[in-house]
């Protein structure tokens, strides 16, 4: 009975482990698949209170691997009174100690402004999607085991729960526990669910639309639900493009200073009109 | 509704394309005295962006034409008041740039900020600043464009070197007396001269997760020292110096660290009997921002010291200013609220106590509400303008 016991209870921690490294590796599989050596996109950013809208901007993303490090700017084109507030944001490779680098630049102030990277809590643009949520997926900072299978919408999903691994990543996401739906063939999060410090569900993240892009799957609709605050916010991507042959320089703070017009992404995209 | 316009000249394939981008917009506002209880503004002002880019040159302006019925049959302005700030057009900026194999060129009238500072100036020498409403905007709202050349040369580690060449030696513009700030300083001083040319050299680089740059400027003091004729009528002078100054910023834990630090060589100012004395003068500054979610909080200190200084010299031996400042947006941004404070620790002292509150409706509307509080001794330089307590409304619209 005892070896029987024992036997039952070597079996789940050894089943827990292999969900633990299971649920690593697919993750894993989401953080490196295939989505290009660049990316750009236009973008409508949309905040909404039941129905009526509070807040929309529209920017151009762009995106770079330049070694082992993702570069990312996002350059606002409206409304008139916010053009040309950008950022630029310099993500190392996970398992590296280097914090991530942030820069703003203020057109009303003409000047480049470094910002902490170690708290990503707060709105990006006053909407529902923090700094943290536009970060590329992070392995290591989290325990994440696979919880169950699912169908969403008629794709089939890992369901993956996620827990801080230190106080210091609470702190920087401001987030106790993810619960993430993981596409199993295309390797893509079509859901995730955000809770607080006292285990409630505060924020919902839904995929709206997934498109082939150039033969890249590519998230084109999402929506973060805020369900305390009765908001919800809406990224739409407009004329995603990859691989273009974005230029390092792009990436620079002189360049943003410089301001990325509208003719530096028709001259990526022989599109002429944002 | 924006403005975007735009002309193919030629088909995608080329890439030769032109654009132009025009967004105008209509303010208008009102400022009240709430010391003295009187209207101190009533402005309608009609202001415009245009960008217009083709494959190798673009042109940017940004400008408005303003009229303050304040002063229409108002006893309390004078006439010289009504004559500086009745009806104004000013060039916020307008020039051509380019680009030739990393070197980014521009040409025109254009403001340059240098250093890392918020609102106070150590190493920001270039542009003058226009006092009409004294220090109560942000410093960017009152810096006057220079007609300069600046060539901002790019190497492929990213490090950057600026190098820019002012064509007219302009002044700092201050009210003329009985103006809402109306007051002695250099009542009536304005200069500006073709041909007085300064010189100015940033290089900035990226060492040890540390933005670092190195400063260089030769030119004209942005204040005068002032002299008298024979017939004792007062003549103002712009005298030469030399700076050298640094800066850097660097993130520590969820700080940012920020300071700039300068010495000016060949100083000029004013002894008790209107002679000149040259001095060097060393000013530094220390900064430190905090972000906790979505609030942004800063303090910073900044001082001066002049070598040699004198008691009988007309500017005080230093001039320590600490400043605090919070803000935050509520309700996606809509409303965005700031408040600060400042205190220039010397001859009594003096604070300047600052709430500015924006509200956006909608994508056309922009509202905003400042208020502004002064005290302190009358012989500090923001306790002189103890009396000017002021509410300034605004709104935007947005074509």
């Amino acid at each position: 009975m005892k070896l029987t016991c024992f036997l039952a209870s070597m079996s789940i921690v050894f089943s827990a482990a292999t969900y633990a490294e299971d649920a690593d590796k697919i993750l894993q599989q989401v953080r490196d698949r295939n989505d290009g050596k660049d990316y750009l996109s236009t973008v409508t950013l949309r905040t909404l209170s039941e129905d009526s809208v509070l807040n929309q901007r529209q920017f151009y993303m762009l995106q770079k691997d330049i070694e082992k490090d993702e570069v990312m700017v996002l350059a606002i084109k409206a409304p008139a009174d916010v053009r040309d507030i950008s950022f630029l944001m310099r993500s190392f490779e996970e398992g590296t100690a280097q914090e991530d680098e942030q820069w703003m630049y203020l057109p009303a102030f003409r000047k480049v402004r470094r910002i902490s990277a170690t708290d990503k809590r707060g709105a990006f643009m006053g909407s529902e999607y923090s700094y943290y949520d536009l970060d590329k997926l992070r392995v290591t900072d989290f325990d994440s085991k696979v919880i169950k299978t699912d169908m969403l919408d008629g794709v089939e999903t890992y369901v993956i729960e996620r827990e801080p691994k230190s106080q210091d990543v609470i702190n920087k996401s401001g987030y106790y526990k993810l619960v993430t739906w993981v596409d199993k063939q295309r390797k893509l999060i079509l859901k995730q669910q955000y809770y607080d410090a006292k285990g409630i569900l505060f924020k919902q993240l839904d995929i709206d639309k997934v498109e082939k892009v150039q033969d890249i799957w590519t998230i084109t609709a999402s929506t973060m639900s805020n369900f305390v605050e009765n908001k919800k916010s809406t990224f739409l991507f407009h004329e995603t493009l990859y691989n273009q042959g974005v230029d390092d320089a792009i990436f620079r703070k002189s360049k943003l200073k410089r301001g990325i017009k509208d003719s530096d992404v028709a001259e990526l995209t022989k599109i002429s009109e944002l | 509704m924006r403005w975007l316009a735009l002309i193919v000249m030629g088909s995608a394939s080329t890439s030769s394309y032109a654009n132009l981008y025009i967004q105008p917009n209509l303010t208008t506002s009102f400022g009240y005295n709430v010391s003295e209880h009187y209207a101190t503004e009533q402005r309608v002002e009609l202001a415009t962006k245009l960008e217009f880019s083709t494959e190798n040159i673009d042109f940017t302006f940004d400008g408005r034409v303003e009229h303050d019925f304040v002063y229409n049959n108002n006893d309390r302005f004078s006439i010289d008041a009504q004559d500086q700030y009745e009806s104004r057009a000013i060039i916020e900026e307008a020039y051509i740039s380019g680009e030739i194999s990393n070197r980014f060129w521009s040409f025109g009238y254009q403001k340059v900020v240098w250093g890392e500072a918020d609102d106070l100036r150590v190493v920001d020498v270039i542009n003058p600043l226009d006092y009409k409403d004294f220090i109560f905007f942000d410093i960017d709202d009152y810096r006057l464009a220079v007609p300069m050349f600046k060539l901002d040369y790019e190497y492929e580690n990213g490090d950057t070197l600026n190098i820019i060449t002012t064509l007219q030696q302009l002044s700092n513009e201050y009210p003329a007396p009985r103006a809402e700030f109306g007051n002695n300083y250099y009542p009536n001083s304005e200069q500006t001269q073709w041909g007085k040319y300064e010189l100015g050299l940033r290089y900035s680089t990226f060492a040890l997760a540390t933005d670092v740059s190195l400063y260089a400027f030769h030119g004209y003091q942005d204040d005068p020292v002032v002299t008298l004729s024979p017939s004792e009528r007062t003549l103002y002078s712009y005298e030469k110096f030399s700076m050298l100054g640094t800066s850097l910023s660097k993130p520590i834990d969820a700080f940012v660290l920020r300071s700039e630090f300068a010495y000016f060589d060949n100083y000029t100012v004013n002894d008790s009997d209107l002679s000149f004395k040259n001095v060097n003068k060393l000013e530094a500054l220390i900064g430190l921002d905090y972000r906790y979610k979505d609030w942004t909080t800063t303090l910073q200190f900044t001082d001066r010291i002049l070598n040699g200084w004198q008691p009988s010299y007309l500017i005080p031996k230093s001039a320590p200013i600490y400043t605090a400042s919070a803000e935050r947006g509520f309700f996606a941004n809509q409303l965005y609220i700031r408040a600060a404070v400042s205190y220039l620790d010397n001859q009594g002292g003096g604070a300047l106590s600052q709430l500015k509150l924006t509200y956006k409706p909608n994508q056309q509307w922009v509202l905003k509400l400042n208020l502004d509080l002064i005290e302190g001794d009358q012989e500090n330089y923001l306790g002189a303008q103890q009396q000017r307590d002021r509410i300034w409304l605004a709104a935007t619209y947005y074509f």
